[in-house]
């Protein structure tokens, strides 16, 4: 009897509204910006711009900030898009614990579902969410510069656009699997959400740090936020295995705990 | 599945820290018996609900429904069991039809759609209302579909966590006829309940649990018995404020110039030569309500 399949299911349909205004927002934001850079192009103002910039802003970014190519992969890079994605993966991460103070899982798990397939939904639909997200934005930004973008404008490689998809993919799930571990031993989602976004947040911020401050470069190896660098991407670097690895670990890490606390808790 | 009782606890405990919510809890429930679970709230009887169900794991004992342990092979007993939770939680954007069509999908048992809304009509939900969202339900109408999505699969064993709260009395009776036509099929029913007047008319039997501990548990008719009987003597003058020696077992507990209310345990043949010497103009005999019975077992101290 698959029992996973009508969970996930009906998860996805509970969520339909917010997965619209999420994926509308995101592909909005792409398109926007691909519209922005065009304009700019189209005016001269990235070489104004390039001029104008700080020697250390441009190497840290590799002149995203002001070129064509690194404008239109802002929705990638800018960290208003990573902590937005981490709070949509968050906010699903937590379903397992909304479940258990709205008393909805006295009626699933007066069922014969095995307590894994609770992880276990939770983990696919975070899967779900974050890959469509993820594709809405690629379709998007591919959209808005075969729309939009000028002959004469130098397009970013599909392989830069695909590490940065990849890499931002991995950090989503990160969190969401950190939500989805947190979530099986609280008992109120508010709670749960409150650990959740002050840990993301305690965590961007030390990862910044890290990235200026030396005191702060190896303590930083603890935030996700550290395995995922979308400038250096810009700048023509690969997607890192070791980062990939690190970012699955938390992932699966988190997964297994959340295995384990949902196990033995009382629901 | 009919070798062993339908439910079995064995010295069962479950404590929060210092807090026992339950504490040394056995009993049998038999295979197609109506089983009263009673007691005053934050008594014991959703956690030990829940305990069957593997929402809650006990500190101590255990439980099994059909021989079957609770924890250890807890999917296998649920497979078995129809629930209603007392306090039903659901999401407002549901539509009825959904929360059933999702629940019986997750049952171990194919539900009969034609079993499913025979139960909707009897208990008076309108077909319609199951395409309308939860949140247009009243409390009523939730109850009502909370009854639906426990019977639907037709499970053995039923576990009703209170429920005919929020029914009106023309669905309770509907509910009553449901109940008995279950258990003339061989069904188990066990239900929490506050509803004295309801437990008397649809229970086999009945445990009492007060403070995390079964203080009765007995037939309705012996039940009853426990109570004794009630002697109201009615008299044609005042008796006078002498006091009156009465037989063992047998105490005034009302008294007025005109009427005296006795408590009798035993032979009521031992109270009339008592009252011979009396202006007695009436004298009646009541049987012992359930209500009475137990309020007495509720109200009782712990040891």
């Amino acid at each position: 009897m698959n029992l996973l399949e009508p969970l996930v299911a009906y998860s996805l349909r509970r969520r339909r509204g917010f997965l619209i205004a999420v994926t509308s927002v995101l592909a909005a934001f792409q398109l926007i910006i691909v519209f922005v850079a065009r304009t700019l192009e189209q005016s001269g103002r990235f070489q104004l711009m390039q001029g104008l910039m700080p020697d250390f802003i441009a190497e840290w970014t590799h002149m995203g900030a002001a070129s064509f190519r690194g404008f239109v992969l802002f929705g990638y890079s800018d960290p208003v898009v990573h902590i937005f994605l981490a709070a949509i993966a968050i906010s699903v991460g937590l379903e397992p614990v909304a479940e258990i103070e709205t008393r909805f899982v006295d009626l699933l798990m007066a069922r014969p579902v095995a307590r894994w397939i609770i992880v276990w939904r939770s983990v696919i639909v975070l899967l779900l969410v974050t890959w469509l997200a993820l594709l809405t934005m690629f379709a998007a930004n591919e959209g808005g510069m075969w729309l939009l973008a000028p002959r004469t404008a130098d397009r970013p490689p599909m392989t830069v656009v695909a590490s940065l998809a990849a890499g931002l993919g991995f950090l989503t799930l990160a969190w969401g699997g950190i939500a989805i571990a947190i979530a099986s031993w609280s008992r109120r989602r508010a709670t749960a959400g409150a650990i959740c976004g002050f840990t993301a947040f305690a965590m961007f911020v030390l990862d910044y740090l890290g990235r200026f401050w030396d005191p702060a470069r190896t303590l930083s190896a603890i935030s996700p936020f550290h395995y995922f660098d979308p400038f250096g991407m810009l700048g023509g670097a690969a997607l890192q295995i070791g980062d990939v690895a690190a970012l699955v670990a938390f992932t699966a890490v988190s997964i297994a705990v959340a295995h384990i606390a949902y196990a033995r808790r009382d629901l | 599945m009919s070798d062993h009782p339908a439910i079995e606890l064995r010295d069962l405990a479950k404590s929060y820290g210092a807090v026992h919510a339950v504490r040394r809890v056995s009993l049998a429930v038999r295979s197609g018996e109506i089983f009263g679970f009673l007691g005053l709230n934050g008594a014991g009887k959703t956690t030990t609900i829940r305990i069957l169900l593997d929402l809650l794991r006990p500190t101590r004992g255990s439980a099994s429904v059909f021989g079957i342990d609770c924890q250890r092979n807890g999917r296998q007993v649920r497979a078995m069991v129809g629930y209603m939770p007392g306090e039903l939680g659901l999401y407002p954007d549901m539509t009825g039809r959904q929360l059933l069509d999702l629940m019986a999908r997750l049952s171990a048992a194919p539900v009969d759609d034609a079993y499913r809304m025979s139960i909707v009509d009897r208990l008076e939900l309108a077909r319609a209302d199951l395409d309308r969202t939860l949140r247009e339900y009243s409390t009523g109408m939730k109850r009502k579909l909370g009854l639906v999505q426990a019977m639907q699969a037709d499970p053995p064993l039923l576990i009703l966590d209170e429920p005919t709260e929020g029914l009106d009395p023309l669905v309770q009776l509907a509910l009553n006829d449901l109940l008995f036509e279950l258990r003339s099929r061989g069904r188990t029913v066990f239900m929490s309940s506050h509803v004295l007047p309801e437990v008397q008319l649809l229970c086999d039997r009945i445990a009492v649990i007060r403070a995390g501990e079964i203080v009765l548990l007995a037939s309705v008719d012996e039940a009853r018995r426990l109570g004794g009987r009630v002697v109201r003597v009615r008299f044609s003058r005042p008796p006078g404020d002498a006091a009156m020696p009465l037989p063992p077992g047998m105490t005034i507990t009302d008294r007025t110039s005109e009427r005296w209310t006795i408590a009798a345990d035993g032979e009521i043949g031992a109270l009339l030569p008592a009252l011979a010497a009396l202006p007695v103009r009436d004298l009646e005999i009541v049987e012992p309500s359930l209500e009475d019975v137990l309020q007495r077992f509720y109200r009782q101290q712990p040891s």
